[in-house]
């Protein structure tokens, strides 16, 4: 095959290239969205002091009909004016990774007072139909709503193999509403994060919300090292980029927690026998992270979950044992580095489990759901004085 | 740890990456797999006849692009995601050799023979990329890919040999338009996961050029 006789003198090829240089970079920049401004952290709208507050009301989350097993709560306040004040998420079925699991999700109803029975939002099935590629396993749900009030769920989706495998999956809202029966998700995509098949990211804890109506979504990749990324979204849901916050190979599952808008702390659960929790910083809205030396609180490679209701007023909930899940507790903090005990959340013998804790800020209360022996997803709400 | 921001400044560019729509995504797993498996079914066929060949390679493209578990695009999809522009590329340069061969046509030459830098850099480029995955790197490799500086510095860096070796490289093999044509139609589609890593090089395709850089080497070894 001969080449034109253009592009067989030296200078023709090189115009030839350069068109071609200029018109990827064309094709390429006419697609991409708006340049992200720089991060800055969202506050819930509160001024409350968080030692504070008291339990006022507890309970379990009704599970769907059937579901022998429960895992992984995440929740997600709703607006003012929607029918519920929270929304709850988890994954229900046999066991922890049995093919029936799917995530379930209930509402706390603001008339009622009572959350509603649980429904299933997301079947692997259904999923894989759509995407028109096999789902193995689902796990992990995080919700967050963006700035049109669209529900946006991001769920860990096995491959080939076990949660090691695992992808995130992105799920947005397609229904009008987002009343639990009305509630109707698709998946928008699988997460970009990995050369390697995109394989083995994970999500566990809630977004950092963002001034600019976006969010920092906390991930960690899983397979042989573990280690935390920071995943940034624009107020519509679409992806911005990632950002590894750091390289030790024992820290998963990220909770992000704002000091000001642009000093964030994250915090880790450790995989290291007596572990303590892990702590990384960045001072410039996730641009740079920085390792800091593990809090005095220990870890027993159990998942930690927090939030900040305003500069200086930050919660956590822990496992507050060395080698089991069996005490669960609530701490605060003015700094995120240093914490002082709350509320005790569920204390139980050496066998129990209470485990992988989720917190939401919702009409003047925090609420915290955490699994209750692998069975059910509990509740607690507190506030200050004795709002019920 | 270098940021969101940072990483694209280093790159030369402060943009959002820009991802492919969901039916495009479709589209180009199926695809993929359709030309991949097709591929794969008349290498493994190539001592039938010419026309079984044939007929096997569309069987298996046409089976592949039903929608559906019944497919196998379904269950590779599942594990392995989709295939690299590149393995794209290269699946239908192997099946114009396999179903559509020219006794005289300089597209004959054999895999092995060809030069062995573009088989290095990319079995390089795969372990560079593996070990990112695993952050035993400094640096955030697979971030870059969402930069349009770095498709821009790639596409230069993947013309140079055609400006430089000049009216016989169309005829050469594929190492010298697989890189640029996979570039220019990642920015046209942002397949297969919009960053540009995934477009440019698999794992399975890297292992494949972990056997074709072997084999190459094997057989200057033994000139």
């Amino acid at each position: 095959m001969n080449s034109p006789p253009f592009l067989q003198a030296p200078l023709g090829r090189g115009l030839a290239a350069l068109l071609i240089l200029a018109l990827t970079l064309l094709l390429d920049l006419w697609q991409r969205p708006q340049a992200p401004a720089a991060a800055a952290a969202l506050f819930p709208a509160v001024a409350v002091d968080a030692s504070l507050l008291k339990p006022v009301a507890a309970g379990n989350i009704p599970m769907p009909e059937g579901a022998l097993a429960a895992h992984a709560s995440n929740l997600l306040a709703m607006p003012a004016g929607h029918a519920a004040e929270l929304s709850a998420f988890w994954f229900a079925g046999d066991r922890e990774s049995a093919p029936n699991v799917q995530i379930a999700a209930s509402q706390f109803d603001r008339a009622t007072q009572k959350w509603l029975p649980a429904r299933y939002v997301v079947d692997r099935h259904v999923m894989g139909a759509q995407l028109d590629f096999g789902l193995r396993r689902l796990g992990n749900p995080v919700a967050w709503l963006d700035a049109s009030g669209r529900v946006h769920l991001f769920v860990v989706a096995t491959g080939w193999g076990g949660w090691a495998a695992a992808r995130i999956l992105h799920l947005v809202q397609s229904s009008k509403d987002n009343t639990l029966g009305g509630l109707e998700l698709v998946p928008e995509r699988v997460l970009p994060l990995s050369w390697l098949w995109n394989i083995s990211f994970l999500v566990r804890n809630s977004p950092l919300p963002l001034a600019d109506g976006g969010m920092i979504l906390p991930a960690h990749f899983e397979i042989g090292e573990k280690y935390p990324v920071a995943l940034r979204f624009d107020r519509q849901g679409e992806f911005l980029g990632m950002v590894r916050m750091s390289r030790r190979p024992y820290l998963l599952q990220p909770t992000l927690l704002a000091q000001t808008p642009s000093q964030w702390t994250a915090l880790m659960r450790n995989h290291r026998p007596d572990g303590h929790i892990a702590a990384v910083q960045t001072q410039d809205g996730g641009l740079h992270w920085s390792d800091l030396p593990d809090l005095a609180l220990v870890n027993p490679d159990a998942a930690v979950a927090g939030m900040s209701l305003a500069p200086g007023q930050t919660v956590l909930a822990h496992n507050l044992s060395p080698h089991a899940r069996n005490l669960l507790d609530l701490s605060s903090s003015t700094d995120a580095l240093h914490w002082a005990p709350l509320q005790p959340l569920a204390h139980g013998g050496d066998d129990e489990e209470y485990s992988y804790p989720a917190v939401a800020w919702a009409d003047g209360s925090l609420w915290v759901s955490y699994t209750d022996h692998r069975r059910s997803i509990a509740w607690q709400r507190f506030a200050v004085g004795s709002k019920p | 740890m270098s940021g969101f921001l940072n990483v694209w400044g280093l790159m030369g560019a402060d943009l959002a990456p820009a991802l492919p729509v969901g039916w495009v995504m479709r589209l180009g797993l199926s695809l993929g797999w359709a030309l991949v498996l097709a591929m794969g079914g008349a290498a493994l066929a190539y001592r039938l006849p010419l026309a079984l060949r044939r007929a096997l390679a569309l069987a298996l493209a046409l089976w592949t692009l039903i929608p559906g578990p019944q497919s196998p695009d379904y269950w590779l999809g599942l594990a392995f995601h989709a295939p690299s522009l590149s393995a794209m590329l290269v699946s239908l340069w192997l099946l114009r050799r396999l179903l559509f061969p020219v006794p005289s046509s300089p597209w004959r030459r054999p895999v092995a023979a060809a030069p062995g830098w573009w088989l290095g850099a990319a079995v390089v480029l795969g372990y560079a990329l593996l070990s990112d995955a695993f952050a035993l790197l400094p640096v955030q490799m697979y971030a870059w890919g969402f930069s349009p500086a770095l498709l821009l510095g790639l596409m230069a860096l993947s013309l140079l040999p055609w400006l430089l070796r000049g009216k016989t490289t169309l005829a050469v093999g594929p190492e010298l338009w697989i890189a640029p044509l996979a570039l220019f139609l990642f920015a046209a589609t942002r397949l297969p996961t919009g960053n540009l890593w995934d477009a440019l090089l698999d794992p399975w395709l890297w292992l494949a050029a972990h056997i074709a850089l072997l084999r190459t080497l094997y057989q200057r070894w033994r000139a």
